[in-house]
């Protein structure tokens, strides 16, 4: 049984559920590289622009009322990509969608942050102890997961129509936190959801409880078949 | 790094009617097996190391076209994997159960202690977890630790072994949504933590091509 999917019209709190569609930036030359990009401003790879595109043509048919996205010209890119041929949607940029600001650490590739600051290292890894770090230079861990819960708070409440439809454009570190105050999970929970680069993630609310998201779909990649892209289990 | 490929069955009357099914063994009806036709086609060609299923009617013949394109796999089915036990339940719809058991029906709503509750003569969420954790913890044990398993599952048990798997609270595990004949992936040891497993990704029905008649 997939659950309470209690098909029963009497028992509907919400008849016009509102959606919510993320999707991760192109790769970059740092993903490849398996660097803390945070908020260095690089652009997609020649692959990261074909994803975009093959992700641009996975969305075509699904009508969006809003697209919001971070304004790191990686998360950017793809969503010009996304809104290409399509004049009505305008992409409204929201910097607090951005990467996790990593400080002094950007641009290192993690295996050297482990290398240099094993200690920080250490805590990142353990996903109890990662909501605690403060990035020199950079912001905590917890001050990302509030900022990028307000401004989901704010684009919430800019849709309160009823069955909208809303592209959300970013990054692997803030879209985790978007689903996880979306689906009110513990905040260590959020880190056991990996995107990828261009994948796309549907969440959608809850018809028979109120104010209440569920997954309907985590990190499709199936439009990259055929494009290079990183192999996760070897960085 | 073992991959968990976790597969629900096709749509069965009872799904399309929303009945809480359980142990009760409904067939895939024609919906399903068109599905699973496609499932079949979806996943012909990839590697896996081994195969299991719930004995369960629905998700046995959810494997059958697979099987048919790949007469090298063998497939190991087990009632350890079905679907929570409903009891005296089994096929009731959700507004039945709402009716004939208001209190019950309340109390498994109710994020501290639903997990907790059971309908008369069924298994708690907890109780079908455990069960469900304690296989998939097996069949893990008995594979290399890069194995491939593929996993014919029902929705309730599937989110049980991602919840199981990632530790993710019992309460949030309806947070995950599983349709007829979708894919999800759990994958053990990722690099960027210390230990225990991530979800790969959830709820692919790619092959379906918008074939799914539930929304």
């Amino acid at each position: 049984m997939d659950d309470p999917n209690l098909r029963t019209p009497e028992l509907i709190v919400n008849p016009s559920p509102r959606t919510i569609f993320l999707v991760r930036h192109g790769e970059t030359q740092g993903n490849i590289d398996d660097k803390a990009q945070g908020h260095l401003d690089v652009p997609l790879t020649e692959t990261g622009k074909l994803q975009a595109k093959a992700v641009a043509e996975r969305l075509n048919n699904i009508e969006f009322d809003a697209v919001y996205s971070s304004d790191l010209q990686r998360a950017f890119d793809t969503a010009k990509a996304i809104t290409a041929h399509r004049p009505e949607l305008q992409i409204e940029t929201r910097s607090q969608l951005r990467e996790y600001h990593f400080g002094d650490y950007e641009d290192m590739p993690w295996a050297e942050i482990g290398n240099t600051y094993p200690e920080l290292y250490r805590r990142w890894k353990n996903l109890n102890m990662r909501l605690d770090i403060e990035f020199p230079g950079g912001e905590s861990m917890r001050d990302a997961w509030e900022r990028v819960g307000g401004v989901l708070k704010d684009i919430l409440s800019q849709h309160q129509q009823g069955h909208e439809t809303i592209l959300i454009v970013g990054h692997g570190g803030s879209l985790q936190a978007v689903l996880a105050h979306l689906l009110n999970l513990r905040i260590a929970d959020q880190w056991f959801f990996l995107f990828d680069n261009t994948s796309v993630t549907i969440l959608r609310e809850h018809q028979y409880t109120p104010n209440a998201w569920r997954t309907h779909q985590f990190n499709d990649t199936s439009h990259l078949s055929g494009i290079a892209r990183i192999d996760r289990s070897k960085l | 790094m073992t991959t968990l490929l976790l597969v629900r069955h096709g749509e069965t009357d009872g799904n399309a009617f929303s009945l809480a099914q359980g142990h009760y063994d409904a067939p895939l009806n024609e919906t399903g097996r068109a599905q699973a036709e496609l499932l079949g086609e979806r996943l012909k060609n990839w590697q896996f190391d081994a195969v299991y299923s719930s004995d369960s009617c629905r998700t046995l013949q959810t494997a059958e076209p697979l099987l048919k394109h790949r007469p090298d796999l063998e497939i190991t089915a087990s009632s350890d994997i079905r679907e929570k036990n409903y009891g005296d339940c089994e096929n009731y719809s959700w507004q039945q159960l709402r009716d004939e058991y208001p209190d019950i029906f309340a109390q498994i709503l109710e994020p501290d202690i639903g997990s907790d509750i059971r309908f008369p003569g069924g298994e708690t969420d907890r109780e079908h977890m455990n069960r469900v954790a304690r296989f998939t913890r097996g069949i893990i044990d008995n594979h290399d630790e890069d194995a491939k398993i593929l996993v014919f599952s029902h929705g309730g048990s599937i989110k049980a072994a991602a919840a199981y798997m990632c530790k993710l609270r019992l309460e949030d595990k309806w947070r995950l949504k599983t349709d007829n004949t979708s894919i999800s992936s759990v994958i053990s040891e990722p690099t960027w933590r210390d230990d225990g497993w991530q979800i790969e990704s959830w709820n692919d029905t790619y092959h379906l091509n918008g074939f799914n008649s539930h929304g």
